[in-house]
């Protein structure tokens, strides 16, 4: 039953379940519609063919009673006058045959009727009356039009009240037949009611009892694999994701198992990828974060670098403004240079003129010095005068001693008067040597003054030349001053727009450090982003090593 | 006894004042050489009326002639020839501006074997030998051929 079963597919089996209980309702449901409908039908019939008719058997009865003997009596009575007694009389006649039109036709429908031979001849009894009705009605319109009191009460006496009393036996008699009917009618419709009823318990038993059969069995085809299921995707919660499903019949939850199975088998793919990439985005992040320590170290040399920079920039801006005074000070030293060079100008053919007596004055020391030469020349030529007296001397002395020698013991003073000579000759030659010698020193002395002095002349000469050169270029400089004022105004001009520049250089650069700044805090930012994606990272190897993987179990076996 | 210093070239002699008979200055005239003469006669001057020949004693022991300078000066001298003939000579020699006294008893200090002969004095304030001029040495043996003409 259950293979069965199986090999439809679920919605089919839904399918079937429902139309099965559908039918099962639709059924009870008839069978109880069906028993209204007889109850509904038997009670309209009654109402129809025996509540109205007797309805309108009172009414007629009534109408007898109040519409024509009552205005009759009162006529009689003189309570009334004639033609108020005739209009009621009328109005209840036409009233009367009315009602029995409608009961006649209610009547007729009536399908009892025919076979009780009773309710035959109660109803030929009350035709008769009606007709004896309308006689009489018409006999008492004749009456009444002839205004005839006398008549009136006896035909009263004699017809009305008979007819009167007759209709009320009339009326009791076909009332109790319709209550016999309906008392007929009501039994019919209680058995017909206690068949039905049983009927339709019996119905709603079965109903119940197939229908929780069907529903067992249905719940047991779905709940089976849904347990299955259930127990696989505990295991899957609780990360186990070796595990696969085997199922044999080709329904939904074949299709949901072999779902199932591959969704794992990609689940177990997906993991041991993001294991893998878990692992790689673990060191990729060490490395990043490596490198934005770095980066963060580069930021803050750029910073630093940059403030030195921007130190050096405000140096220069200062050193602009230094050299623009330094600048204007130049200027102003510029024309006190023209000034100054006019005045050296002047001052150069001052000392043109006292050169050229410095040239004369050098001639004259040379003439002095040549004298001095001759001079010189004149104790050399005195010197050797004295050197040949003491020549002589020596040389009387020496003959002195000779011939002192030859006279013996009478020369022996005169021997000591000619070594005193000789002792006098040889220091007067001595002197005369030291004298020679001192005027070959100045002599030599003088020689080299007068070459230096020449010297000194020649540089003098050469002196006024270049002091006239000097002159004449010192003109050019006082010139080229004077001209020099108008480009030093221009280079004050742009030193203060070089000033200006570095001090837009020096904000730039304190921008460039405020960006520097801020992205050593984007850095430090990134770094802290870093260290959470780590943290995640760890998280997510975490998560990831919840889930027992096949290619865990494989490598475990392996390891085994 | 009195001796005459004289230098021939660096070396120092001492000749007797017994022989002198005057020292002059050097009054020879330059070229006055002669033809035929040996290289050592150095001229002739007048003394006092009389032509007296002069040997360049530098000229004569050196092989170079005296240096002209004022020291160097003619040594008038008696010349005693072998035929016994007394000639005056003069004698050309340099650095002839000193004498020397020593006693008789310091006087030839004889060396032997070379027959030279020597004197002990303290000149220039110290103590040296000096040769003395012996004119029967010193002067060649063809001196009185020289001495003729």
């Amino acid at each position: 039953m259950l293979n069965f079963i199986h090999n439809f597919s679920v919605k089919m089996r839904l399918a079937g379940f429902i139309t099965l209980l559908l039918a099962l309702l639709f059924y009870t449901g008839f069978t109880g519609l069906q028993g209204t409908l007889s109850s509904n039908q038997t009670l309209s019939m009654v109402y129809d063919h025996h509540v109205i008719p007797l309805s309108e058997l009172r009414n007629l009865e009534g109408l007898i009673h109040t519409g024509i003997v009552q205005p009759v009596d009162r006529l009689l009575f003189e309570q009334i006058t004639w033609e108020e007694c005739q209009q009621r009389v009328e109005k209840s006649r036409s009233y009367i045959t009315k009602s029995w039109e409608i009961f006649s036709e209610k009547i007729s429908h009536d399908q009892d009727i025919p076979n009780d031979p009773e309710a035959i001849r109660i109803l030929d009894e009350t035709k008769k009356i009606i007709e004896q009705t309308e006689n009489v009605l018409g006999t008492l319109t004749l009456i009444m039009q002839s205004r005839k009191t006398e008549q009136l009460d006896s035909y009263s006496d004699s017809s009305l009240y008979p007819l009167a009393e007759r209709y009320s036996e009339i009326s009791d008699q076909i009332s109790s037949l319709i209550l016999n009917e309906i008392k007929q009618k009501y039994d019919l419709s209680q058995e017909n009611y206690n068949h039905t009823k049983s009927n339709f318990i019996w119905t709603l038993a079965v109903s119940v009892v197939l229908s929780l059969i069907l529903s067992f069995i249905l719940v047991r085809s779905i709940n089976t694999p849904l347990q299955k299921i259930a127990a696989a995707m505990r295991h899957l919660i609780e990360g186990d994701l070796s595990e696969r499903l085997s199922y044999e019949w080709q329904d939904e939850f074949g299709v949901l198992i072999n779902g199932f199975n591959q969704m794992i088998q990609y689940l177990d793919e997906l993991i041991s990828e993001i294991e893998k990439s878990g692992i790689q985005v673990t060191s990729s992040v060490t490395q990043i974060a490596a490198t934005i320590k770095e980066q963060e170290a580069t930021v803050n040399e750029q910073a630093a670098t940059s403030n030195e920079i921007a130190a050096s920039t405000t140096q220069i801006a200062a050193t602009g403004n230094n050299l623009m005074a330094t600048m204007s000070k130049v200027a102003t030293m510029t024309t006190n240079t023209a000034v100054a060079a006019a005045e050296s100008h002047h001052r150069l053919t001052k000392i043109n003129d006292i050169m050229a007596n410095m040239e004369k004055a050098t001639g004259s020391i040379v003439a002095g010095l040549s004298i001095l030469t001759e001079k010189a020349a004149g104790i050399t030529g005195v010197t050797q005068t004295i050197n040949k007296i003491a020549d002589q001397t020596n040389l009387l002395s020496l003959n002195a001693a000779i011939e002192a020698e030859k006279a013996g013991e009478y020369g022996a003073g005169f021997s000591v008067v000619s070594s005193e000579i000789r002792r006098l000759a040889d220091q007067t030659a001595a002197a005369t040597y030291d004298i020679e010698n001192m005027a070959g020193e100045v002599q030599a002395a003088i020689a080299r003054g007068v070459m230096s002095i020449e010297n000194f002349s020649e540089d003098v000469r050469k002196s006024v030349a270049e002091i006239q050169l000097s002159s004449r270029q010192i003109v050019e400089v006082m010139d080229k001053v004077q001209s020099l004022t108008g480009p030093i105004e221009s280079l004050n001009e742009g030193i203060s727009a070089q000033t200006l520049g570095a001090e837009q250089i020096s904000e730039s650069i304190n921008q460039l450090n405020e960006a520097a700044q801020q992205s050593a805090e984007s850095v430090s930012q990134t770094s802290s982003t870093i260290f959470r994606l780590n943290k995640a990272a760890l998280i997510l190897q975490d998560g990831v090593a919840r889930f027992k993987l096949i290619s865990d179990i494989q490598s475990g076996n392996g390891h085994k | 006894m009195l001796f005459l210093l004289l230098s021939i070239t660096n070396k120092r002699y001492a000749l007797s004042a017994e022989h002198i008979i005057e020292v002059i200055p050097n009054i020879l005239e330059a070229n006055t050489t002669s033809p035929k003469t040996p290289e050592y006669f150095a001229g002739r001057i007048n003394y006092y009326g009389s032509l007296l020949p002069v040997a360049d004693i530098c000229q004569m022991h050196a092989g170079i002639p005296c240096v002209n300078k004022i020291s160097t000066r003619i040594i008038l001298i008696r010349h005693r020839n072998s035929d016994g003939q007394e000639t005056t000579i003069g004698l050309l020699a340099e650095k002839v501006t000193e004498t020397v006294k020593v006693g008789k008893k310091e006087k030839n200090i004889t060396h032997a074997d070379s027959g030279k002969s020597f004197l002990q004095v303290g000149i220039d304030g110290k103590s040296s030998k000096i040769e003395i001029f012996d004119l029967s040495v010193m002067l060649p043996s063809n001196f009185e051929v020289f001495c003729k003409k």
